[in-house]
């Protein structure tokens, strides 16, 4: 290869040639290629990823007047082909798709390329491990080293905030906001000062009718409610019912404070940051921590089948990394939940990952639930890790041709082309009928190492480079 | 843009554009706003796009629609403008060569608050709404909201942990929406509260998303690039701010 070091040309060339191997390697493995469509409709991505995507697509309205959006991610596009019914064939599925996402980032073009993985219809940790250890060996097997994965499980740390009497929405919040208090001091200070103009630290509701209804039975103080705000339930109920309005009115009056639970919470989240490490190890320190918070301890159980199903891999080189506090996109994942991390790449950008996401199959307008799981690579930061002998043309480019002649010997130089292609070598014609002299400098500058000089007769002369 | 301005004719780029509202309360607003300040608008045509100024001349009025202004000052077509707040910081970009002079002159006063069914006796606060988006999301239902202003909205919404929303996007009357049944709750104007009380909605405690008056607004550029634009610019300004005085 003749390009410069690091040239975008050259990352491009990287980028597609890991593309093709990865794509051979899922296949190998049951994942048939599926393609998507670059441009979903806006609320595809909403419901599957809320606000926290939404702020980064490139969306806009399409000439009907749709909002449309160019694909953030895959997972969606494919999960929405499934519940249309184009995806067809006995459960499980397995899928790969690779090509371009769209996501706003200042100083990027806002152009990545991803390649992934969707599992759909298999729940059992045998299914988590396949697509983790599929991660990690497709990364191996293009010669990358020095990666290590980082597991969490969403499903069993939103047990364990529920256990310390959390309500779902602190939780969520709490979980979004665990990078930061990863960095200390500061961190918890801002986590504590949106919790609290989200009301999410509230000292509960300690007024006469709160206190009295807190001791009446639930029939009764329905129907007191319904007595008071009779007028109040005329006009629009939006997709609400009356009953759902009453019901969650009452629990407000009642709910006991939020503050402290949210402390003892962020505590958690605290000892789950500083215990992340090697899995046995991490594991045992996990079983003391839910002692010390009253957290029973089969709450793990789907951690242990994790890795006892992750041990039937070669895994060996990878070191796992069990952290219960990594929350990676949470707004979706149900389950297991992991990251691949390099050194060598900057705090911020992602190598890839994935999950289990359970829930958005129903979400998204599946008639039944369906459980599933998957995973996407960042092409261009696997790109940056690719060994430096890493041998793009591993899979024997054949010998470039350059054939040249006088225009009026255009029709046997075609022919001569025609000749060499179908015998496999690649062959490109001189459309300029160069001299030698620049002939041979433009071969030199395209890495082409035989020039075929034809004659009017048919005759080649050949030159090599 | 910047190419065909360019091309104008020296005299023509040496004439200030000041485009206002053709349409709704504000377009008598701001004439009589100009009129306290001393400067009355001269339109030869009731129907015509462009009118003078009579106390300084090398002004020219554009008339526009008011969801149209920010853009055309944005664009470059127009120098300066007066617009509502509202429109503004809907349409604004980032980095963009607009840029707010004056927020306040004084006329045109109206808040862009969320507004929900008076029958969620359980909504209050923009917290409730963030609580109601998970319920929502959890029971796979999607929580709907109407509203001219699809930016500033999703920026608020965003910002007070509403995470889960489908925006409803109408160019008409956005308060029977609810009732109509094509929307959960509103964000939308609202001066005096009355015409959400009419339509059986009520304000939310912290749900005011931006508060709006009439506002100067300029091309920054376009501005630097003209003495003589700048003075006129500098002498409009000296009006607005007599007349606050008073």
């Amino acid at each position: 290869m003749n390009l410069p070091p690091n040239s975008s040309q050259q990352q491009q060339r990287l980028v597609s040639d890991i593309n093709i191997r990865l794509r051979k390697f899922f296949e190998r493995r049951g994942y048939e290629l599926f393609s998507t469509s670059m441009l979903e409709r806006t609320d595809l991505y909403l419901k599957k990823s809320g606000g926290e995507l939404a702020s980064r697509m490139y969306s806009f309205t399409d000439p009907s007047g749709a909002e449309v959006s160019m694909r953030p991610e895959f997972t969606s596009s494919v999960v929405k082909n499934y519940v249309s019914g184009l995806l067809k064939g006995p459960l499980p599925q397995r899928w790969t798709y690779s090509g371009s996402v769209f996501r706003y980032e200042p100083g990027f073009s806002g152009e990545f390329q991803q390649i992934g993985a969707e599992l759909l219809g298999a729940g059992s940790s045998d299914a988590d491990a396949e697509i983790v250890a599929m991660a990690s060996q497709s990364l191996s097997t293009i010669g990358i080293r020095g990666h290590k994965i980082r597991i969490g499980h969403m499903g069993v740390v939103s047990e364990m905030l529920e256990c310390l009497g959390l309500s779902k929405r602190a939780g969520v919040f709490l979980l979004r906001n665990i990078p930061q208090l990863r960095t200390g001091e500061a961190g918890l200070a801002q986590i504590r000062e949106s919790a609290s103009r989200f009301g999410l630290l509230s000292s509960g509701n300690n007024s006469d009718l709160a206190r009295i209804t807190r001791e009446m039975p639930q029939q009764d103080v329905i129907q007191m409610i319904k007595g008071f705000i009779g007028d109040g339930m005329h006009g629009a109920l939006g997709q609400r019912t009356s009953e759902e309005i009453i019901s969650r009115y009452l629990e407000k009056l009642r709910e006991e404070g939020q503050a402290e639970f949210f402390d003892i919470a962020i505590e958690l989240c605290k000892e789950l940051i500083a215990l992340a490490g090697p899995p046995l190890v991490a594991r045992k320190k996990l079983t003391k921590l839910a002692k010390a918070y009253s957290i029973p301890e089969n709450v793990f159980d789907p951690i242990d089948s994790f890795f006892d199903s992750l041990g039937h891999y070669d895994m060996k080189n990878v070191p796992l990394i069990l952290d219960l506090a990594s929350a990676r996109g949470i707004a979706y994942y149900t389950g297991i939940i992991f990251d691949i991390e390099n050194p060598r790449i900057k705090i911020g950008r992602s190598i890839g990952g994935g999950g289990r996401y359970d829930g958005l199959i129903e979400a998204l307008g599946g008639k039944k639930s369906l459980p599933a799981m998957g995973f996407a690579l960042n092409l261009e930061q696997v790109a940056n890790l690719l060994p430096k002998d890493y041998d793009l043309d591993l899979e024997e480019t054949p010998a470039k041709i350059l054939v040249t002649a006088q225009e009026t010997a255009m029709s046997e130089a075609v022919a001569t082309a025609e000749r060499l292609r179908a015998q496999g070598f690649f062959a490109e014609i001189d459309l300029e009928c160069k001299d030698d002299a620049s002939a041979a400098k433009y071969a030199k500058q395209r890495d082409i190492q035989t020039i075929m000089r034809v004659g009017q007769d048919g005759q080649v002369n050949e030159q090599f480079i | 843009m910047a190419k065909s301005m360019s091309n104008l004719s020296s005299s023509a780029s040496e004439i200030l554009r000041l485009v206002i509202p053709s349409d709704g309360a504000m377009y008598q607003e701001t004439l009589d706003f100009l009129a306290e300040c001393d400067m009355h608008v001269r339109r030869p045509s009731a129907r015509g796009y462009t009118g003078k100024l009579t106390s300084i001349s090398s002004v020219e009025i554009v008339f526009q629609r008011t969801a149209d202004i920010s853009s055309r000052v944005e664009a470059g077509d127009a120098d300066i403008g007066i617009v509502g707040y509202d429109r503004f910081a809907e349409s604004r970009i980032d980095d963009s060569d607009a840029a707010v002079v004056i927020p306040n002159l004084g006329f045109g006063k109206c808040a862009l608050v969320v507004a929900v069914p008076e029958s969620w006796v359980d909504v209050e606060s923009m917290s409730d709404l963030a609580d109601l988006a998970v319920i929502f999301q959890e029971t796979n239902r999607e929580l709907r909201v109407a509203t001219k202003y699809p930016s500033l909205t999703r920026k608020f919404l965003y910002r007070h942990d509403v995470n889960y929303f489908l925006l409803s996007v109408l160019s008409g009357t956005v308060e029977p929406a609810p009732s109509m049944g094509y929307a959960d709750f509103i964000v939308d104007l609202t001066a005096s509260g009355q015409t959400l009380l009419e339509n059986h909605l009520k304000q939310v405690a912290d749900g005011t998303v931006v508060q709006s008056e009439g506002a100067l607004i300029a091309n920054r550029r376009l501005l630097s690039q003209s003495d003589k634009k700048t003075e006129l610019f500098q002498e409009i300004i000296k009006r607005i701010e007599a007349q606050r005085l008073v």
